[in-house]
Protein backbone atom coordinates (compact mmCIF):
# COMPACT_ATOMS: atom_id res chain seq x y z
CA UNK A 1 0.00 0.00 0.00
CA UNK A 2 1.33 3.43 -0.77
CA UNK A 3 1.12 6.78 1.79
CA UNK A 4 -0.94 9.20 0.55
CA UNK A 5 1.02 12.62 0.40
CA UNK A 6 -0.46 13.75 3.81
CA UNK A 7 0.19 11.08 5.49
CA UNK A 8 4.02 10.84 4.30
CA UNK A 9 4.03 14.29 5.29
CA UNK A 10 2.98 13.58 9.00
CA UNK A 11 5.59 10.58 9.46
CA UNK A 12 8.69 12.15 7.01
CA UNK A 13 11.07 11.29 9.34
CA UNK A 14 11.38 9.80 12.81
CA UNK A 15 11.37 13.65 14.73
CA UNK A 16 8.17 14.75 13.13
CA UNK A 17 6.28 11.40 13.56
CA UNK A 18 7.31 11.47 17.23
CA UNK A 19 5.85 14.95 17.36
CA UNK A 20 2.67 14.05 15.83
CA UNK A 21 2.19 10.70 17.68
CA UNK A 22 2.78 13.06 21.00
CA UNK A 23 -0.53 15.68 19.73
CA UNK A 24 -2.42 12.38 18.58
CA UNK A 25 -2.11 11.03 21.80
CA UNK A 26 -2.98 13.86 23.68
CA UNK A 27 -6.15 14.08 21.58
CA UNK A 28 -7.07 10.88 22.12
CA UNK A 29 -6.74 11.41 25.84
CA UNK A 30 -8.12 14.53 26.13
CA UNK A 31 -11.54 12.59 23.99
CA UNK A 32 -11.48 9.88 26.49
CA UNK A 33 -11.46 11.80 29.30
CA UNK A 34 -13.75 14.80 27.74
CA UNK A 35 -16.62 12.28 26.97
CA UNK A 36 -16.83 10.63 30.13
CA UNK A 37 -16.74 13.36 32.59
CA UNK A 38 -19.01 15.86 30.40
CA UNK A 39 -21.51 12.99 30.97
CA UNK A 40 -20.82 11.44 34.39
CA UNK A 41 -17.70 13.26 35.60
CA UNK A 42 -16.52 9.49 36.19
CA UNK A 43 -14.54 6.93 34.15
CA UNK A 44 -15.83 3.62 33.66
CA UNK A 45 -13.92 0.21 32.44
CA UNK A 46 -14.35 1.12 29.20
CA UNK A 47 -12.53 4.38 29.22
CA UNK A 48 -10.03 2.83 31.23
CA UNK A 49 -9.70 0.08 28.72
CA UNK A 50 -9.71 2.40 25.41
CA UNK A 51 -7.13 5.13 27.15
CA UNK A 52 -5.18 1.93 27.74
CA UNK A 53 -5.37 0.59 24.10
CA UNK A 54 -4.29 4.57 22.95
CA UNK A 55 -1.12 4.52 25.13
CA UNK A 56 -0.65 1.00 24.01
CA UNK A 57 -0.79 2.10 20.51
CA UNK A 58 1.23 5.37 20.73
CA UNK A 59 3.95 3.53 23.21
CA UNK A 60 4.46 0.99 19.75
CA UNK A 61 4.70 3.71 17.81
CA UNK A 62 7.58 5.38 19.51
CA UNK A 63 9.17 2.46 19.74
CA UNK A 64 11.67 3.27 22.37
CA UNK A 65 10.79 3.01 26.64
CA UNK A 66 12.43 6.46 27.10
CA UNK A 67 10.61 8.05 24.11
CA UNK A 68 7.54 6.30 25.27
CA UNK A 69 7.55 7.43 28.57
CA UNK A 70 8.57 11.49 28.14
CA UNK A 71 5.97 10.97 24.96
CA UNK A 72 3.64 10.07 27.64
CA UNK A 73 4.17 12.82 29.92
CA UNK A 74 3.66 15.11 27.52
CA UNK A 75 0.74 13.71 26.13
CA UNK A 76 -0.80 13.99 29.71
CA UNK A 77 0.04 17.40 30.35
CA UNK A 78 -1.40 18.44 27.09
CA UNK A 79 -4.11 16.59 27.33
CA UNK A 80 -4.94 17.74 30.72
CA UNK A 81 -4.87 21.13 29.72
CA UNK A 82 -7.19 20.82 26.85
CA UNK A 83 -9.58 19.16 29.42
CA UNK A 84 -9.14 22.12 31.72
CA UNK A 85 -10.00 24.59 29.18
CA UNK A 86 -12.80 23.10 27.66
CA UNK A 87 -14.48 22.71 31.25
CA UNK A 88 -13.60 26.29 31.96
CA UNK A 89 -14.82 27.92 28.84
CA UNK A 90 -18.38 28.78 29.97
CA UNK A 91 -16.41 30.29 33.30
CA UNK A 92 -14.15 32.11 30.39
CA UNK A 93 -17.21 33.17 28.04
CA UNK A 94 -19.48 34.84 30.92
CA UNK A 95 -21.94 31.89 30.82
CA UNK A 96 -21.31 31.30 34.77
CA UNK A 97 -21.36 34.80 36.68
CA UNK A 98 -19.00 35.56 39.16
CA UNK A 99 -18.18 33.91 42.12
CA UNK A 100 -19.41 31.30 40.37
CA UNK A 101 -16.89 31.16 38.06
CA UNK A 102 -13.73 30.58 40.15
CA UNK A 103 -15.91 27.95 41.96
CA UNK A 104 -16.33 26.06 38.95
CA UNK A 105 -12.93 26.45 38.14
CA UNK A 106 -11.86 25.10 41.32
CA UNK A 107 -14.18 22.57 40.87
CA UNK A 108 -13.04 21.11 38.09
CA UNK A 109 -9.28 21.17 38.71
CA UNK A 110 -10.38 19.06 41.49
CA UNK A 111 -12.72 16.66 39.26
CA UNK A 112 -9.71 16.11 36.93
CA UNK A 113 -7.14 15.14 39.36
CA UNK A 114 -8.85 12.83 41.04
CA UNK A 115 -9.60 10.83 37.79
CA UNK A 116 -6.77 10.80 37.12
CA UNK A 117 -4.16 10.27 39.65
CA UNK A 118 -2.90 8.09 40.65
CA UNK A 119 -4.69 4.79 39.29
CA UNK A 120 -5.43 6.06 35.79
CA UNK A 121 -1.96 7.99 35.25
CA UNK A 122 0.10 4.35 36.19
CA UNK A 123 -2.37 2.46 33.82
CA UNK A 124 -1.69 4.84 31.04
CA UNK A 125 1.97 4.81 31.94
CA UNK A 126 1.89 0.81 32.13
CA UNK A 127 0.17 0.55 28.68
CA UNK A 128 2.88 2.84 27.03
CA UNK A 129 5.79 0.74 28.50
CA UNK A 130 4.50 -2.12 27.00
CA UNK A 131 3.30 -1.03 24.10
CA UNK A 132 7.28 0.58 23.25
CA UNK A 133 8.44 -3.39 24.11
CA UNK A 134 6.11 -4.60 21.87
CA UNK A 135 6.70 -2.34 19.12
CA UNK A 136 10.60 -2.50 19.43
CA UNK A 137 10.35 -6.35 19.04
CA UNK A 138 7.91 -6.52 16.31
CA UNK A 139 8.04 -3.34 14.33
CA UNK A 140 11.98 -3.36 14.53
CA UNK B 1 3.28 0.87 4.50
CA UNK B 2 4.55 -1.30 7.13
CA UNK B 3 2.82 -2.27 10.07
CA UNK B 4 4.29 1.35 11.57
CA UNK B 5 2.85 3.25 9.14
CA UNK B 6 -0.70 1.46 9.32
CA UNK B 7 -0.69 1.72 13.55
CA UNK B 8 0.13 5.48 12.87
CA UNK B 9 -2.68 5.54 10.44
CA UNK B 10 -5.21 3.95 12.36
CA UNK B 11 -3.94 6.26 15.48
CA UNK B 12 -5.13 9.10 13.10
CA UNK B 13 -8.21 8.18 12.03
CA UNK B 14 -9.08 6.67 15.86
CA UNK B 15 -8.35 10.08 17.53
CA UNK B 16 -10.52 11.76 14.90
CA UNK B 17 -13.59 9.82 15.70
CA UNK B 18 -13.03 10.38 19.29
CA UNK B 19 -12.40 13.51 18.84
CA UNK B 20 -15.82 14.31 17.46
CA UNK B 21 -17.76 11.90 19.94
CA UNK B 22 -16.08 13.96 22.97
CA UNK B 23 -17.04 17.49 20.53
CA UNK B 24 -20.88 16.19 20.73
CA UNK B 25 -20.63 15.87 24.95
CA UNK B 26 -18.49 18.76 25.24
CA UNK B 27 -21.29 20.75 22.96
CA UNK B 28 -23.82 19.09 25.20
CA UNK B 29 -21.58 20.82 28.40
CA UNK B 30 -21.80 24.05 27.09
CA UNK B 31 -25.76 23.77 27.42
CA UNK B 32 -25.68 23.26 31.15
CA UNK B 33 -24.93 26.52 32.70
CA UNK B 34 -27.64 28.33 30.41
CA UNK B 35 -29.94 25.50 30.69
CA UNK B 36 -29.73 25.88 34.51
CA UNK B 37 -30.29 29.34 34.73
CA UNK B 38 -33.28 29.00 32.45
CA UNK B 39 -35.41 27.09 34.71
CA UNK B 40 -38.33 28.53 35.33
CA UNK B 41 -40.95 28.51 38.55
CA UNK B 42 -44.11 30.13 38.10
CA UNK B 43 -46.97 30.75 40.43
CA UNK B 44 -49.83 28.69 38.88
CA UNK B 45 -52.53 29.69 41.52
CA UNK B 46 -52.91 30.76 45.14
CA UNK B 47 -55.83 30.68 47.55
CA UNK B 48 -56.16 30.77 50.94
CA UNK B 49 -59.43 30.97 53.60
CA UNK B 50 -57.91 32.03 56.77
CA UNK B 51 -59.62 31.11 60.18
CA UNK B 52 -57.67 32.28 63.71
CA UNK B 53 -55.95 28.56 63.86
CA UNK B 54 -54.74 27.99 59.62
CA UNK B 55 -54.38 29.45 57.26
CA UNK B 56 -56.32 26.91 55.07
CA UNK B 57 -54.07 28.03 51.92
CA UNK B 58 -52.80 26.08 48.70
CA UNK B 59 -50.28 27.69 46.33
CA UNK B 60 -49.48 25.77 42.99
CA UNK B 61 -46.23 26.42 41.12
CA UNK B 62 -45.05 24.96 37.89
CA UNK B 63 -41.91 24.75 37.17
CA UNK B 64 -40.30 23.97 33.27
CA UNK B 65 -37.12 23.73 32.15
CA UNK B 66 -37.55 25.44 28.68
CA UNK B 67 -33.72 24.72 27.17
CA UNK B 68 -32.96 22.33 25.41
CA UNK B 69 -31.27 20.23 28.23
CA UNK B 70 -32.29 17.02 29.35
CA UNK B 71 -29.79 16.11 32.01
CA UNK B 72 -31.88 17.72 35.21
CA UNK B 73 -33.73 15.91 37.50
CA UNK B 74 -35.25 17.29 40.43
CA UNK B 75 -34.61 15.49 43.33
CA UNK B 76 -36.30 17.59 46.57
CA UNK B 77 -38.03 21.53 46.89
CA UNK B 78 -37.68 23.43 50.31
CA UNK B 79 -40.07 26.08 50.71
CA UNK B 80 -40.10 28.62 53.37
CA UNK B 81 -42.48 31.93 53.62
CA UNK B 82 -43.96 34.91 55.32
CA UNK B 83 -46.91 37.22 55.29
CA UNK B 84 -46.49 40.31 54.67
CA UNK B 85 -50.37 42.15 56.40
CA UNK B 86 -50.68 45.46 54.82
CA UNK B 87 -48.56 48.29 56.19
CA UNK B 88 -46.54 45.87 58.88
CA UNK B 89 -43.54 44.17 58.57
CA UNK B 90 -43.15 40.11 57.69
CA UNK B 91 -44.36 37.54 59.50
CA UNK B 92 -42.07 34.77 58.99
CA UNK B 93 -44.29 31.39 58.95
CA UNK B 94 -41.18 28.40 58.62
CA UNK B 95 -41.21 25.48 56.32
CA UNK B 96 -44.06 24.36 54.11
CA UNK B 97 -43.84 20.95 54.09
CA UNK B 98 -43.92 19.48 50.92
CA UNK B 99 -42.95 15.53 49.43
CA UNK B 100 -41.62 15.11 46.19
CA UNK B 101 -42.21 11.53 46.36
CA UNK B 102 -39.74 10.62 43.90
CA UNK B 103 -37.46 12.47 41.49
CA UNK B 104 -39.04 13.98 38.26
CA UNK B 105 -37.10 14.51 35.47
CA UNK B 106 -37.09 18.36 34.01
CA UNK B 107 -37.76 17.37 30.77
CA UNK B 108 -37.30 19.79 28.19
CA UNK B 109 -40.74 21.65 27.40
CA UNK B 110 -42.52 19.56 30.43
CA UNK B 111 -44.20 21.31 32.80
CA UNK B 112 -44.58 19.67 36.61
CA UNK B 113 -46.64 20.80 39.05
CA UNK B 114 -45.99 21.37 42.69
CA UNK B 115 -49.26 21.47 45.09
CA UNK B 116 -48.05 23.07 48.45
CA UNK B 117 -50.91 23.54 50.65
CA UNK B 118 -49.92 25.32 53.92
CA UNK B 119 -51.54 25.87 56.73
CA UNK B 120 -49.08 29.15 58.84
CA UNK B 121 -47.67 28.62 62.18
CA UNK B 122 -47.55 30.72 65.32
CA UNK B 123 -49.66 33.88 65.45
CA UNK B 124 -49.32 34.13 61.53
CA UNK B 125 -53.01 32.45 60.82
CA UNK B 126 -54.57 34.69 64.04
CA UNK B 127 -53.17 37.82 62.66
CA UNK B 128 -54.53 37.69 59.28
CA UNK B 129 -57.67 35.99 60.52
CA UNK B 130 -58.26 38.85 63.02
CA UNK B 131 -57.19 41.38 60.74
CA UNK B 132 -59.19 40.67 57.79
CA UNK B 133 -62.37 39.93 60.55
CA UNK B 134 -61.82 43.36 62.03
CA UNK B 135 -61.64 44.68 58.00
CA UNK B 136 -58.43 46.37 58.52
CA UNK B 137 -57.28 44.55 55.79
CA UNK B 138 -58.66 42.39 52.83
CA UNK B 139 -57.59 39.12 51.94
CA UNK B 140 -55.98 40.17 48.81
CA UNK B 141 -53.68 42.70 50.45
CA UNK B 142 -51.67 40.03 52.53
CA UNK B 143 -48.14 39.63 50.55
CA UNK B 144 -46.71 35.82 50.71
CA UNK B 145 -43.35 35.90 50.12
CA UNK B 146 -41.82 32.60 48.99
CA UNK B 147 -38.32 31.19 49.15
CA UNK B 148 -38.04 28.12 47.21
CA UNK B 149 -34.99 25.83 46.83
CA UNK B 150 -35.21 23.43 44.32
CA UNK B 151 -32.49 20.43 44.34
CA UNK B 152 -31.44 19.54 40.73
CA UNK B 153 -29.47 16.19 39.89
CA UNK B 154 -27.26 16.29 37.43
CA UNK B 155 -24.32 14.84 35.69
CA UNK B 156 -21.96 16.18 38.29
CA UNK B 157 -23.18 14.88 41.57
CA UNK B 158 -20.44 12.74 42.44
CA UNK B 159 -18.48 15.89 43.00
CA UNK B 160 -21.07 18.92 42.97
CA UNK B 161 -24.59 19.29 43.92
CA UNK B 162 -27.20 22.06 42.54
CA UNK B 163 -29.48 24.15 43.84
CA UNK B 164 -31.59 26.72 42.70
CA UNK B 165 -32.53 29.24 44.54
CA UNK B 166 -36.36 31.47 43.65
CA UNK B 167 -37.93 33.94 45.76
CA UNK B 168 -41.97 34.28 44.70
CA UNK B 169 -44.58 36.81 45.79
CA UNK B 170 -48.24 36.02 46.11
CA UNK B 171 -50.60 38.54 46.68
CA UNK B 172 -54.50 38.21 46.11
CA UNK B 173 -55.11 35.17 43.49
CA UNK B 174 -51.64 35.97 41.51
CA UNK B 175 -47.80 35.60 41.99
CA UNK B 176 -44.55 35.76 40.21
CA UNK B 177 -41.35 34.13 40.34
CA UNK B 178 -37.56 35.56 40.03
CA UNK B 179 -34.81 33.42 39.88
CA UNK B 180 -32.26 33.92 42.62
CA UNK B 181 -28.60 32.12 42.58
CA UNK B 182 -27.79 28.97 41.61
CA UNK B 183 -25.97 27.68 44.08
CA UNK B 184 -23.26 24.86 43.64
CA UNK B 185 -21.75 22.88 46.75
CA UNK B 186 -18.87 20.11 46.61
CA UNK B 187 -20.21 16.91 47.43
CA UNK B 188 -17.05 14.67 46.67
CA UNK B 189 -15.82 11.97 48.99
CA UNK B 190 -13.15 14.36 50.35
CA UNK B 191 -14.95 17.46 50.58
CA UNK B 192 -15.69 18.46 54.13
CA UNK B 193 -18.92 19.96 54.39
CA UNK B 194 -19.07 21.48 51.12
CA UNK B 195 -17.71 24.20 50.02
CA UNK B 196 -19.91 26.52 47.27
CA UNK B 197 -20.62 29.22 44.71
CA UNK B 198 -23.08 30.74 42.85
CA UNK B 199 -22.98 29.89 38.79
Amino acid sequence: MERSSWFNSLVKNERRRTIVVILLWAGSIASIFAQAVFQRTTLTALDYGLGFLVSLAAGAITLDIGKAVLGYIFAMTLALAILFFLSIVPALTGAIQPPGDVFVETLWISIIFRIVLPFQFMLFLVGAVIGAIAGENYFY
Amino acid sequence: MGGRDLLTLVFVISTIASSAVAGAYTYNYYQFYPGLRSIELKVHSFQYNPTNTSLNGQVVFTIENPSSYSGFTMTEVLTSYDITPPGEGPIPQGLMLYELGRSVALTPGKITSLNMPFTGTGNGPNIVYNMIQNQQATQSQFIFNYRVEVYVSTFMDTYASVIILFACTTQGTTGECQQGEIALATTGPSSNGGGGGGA
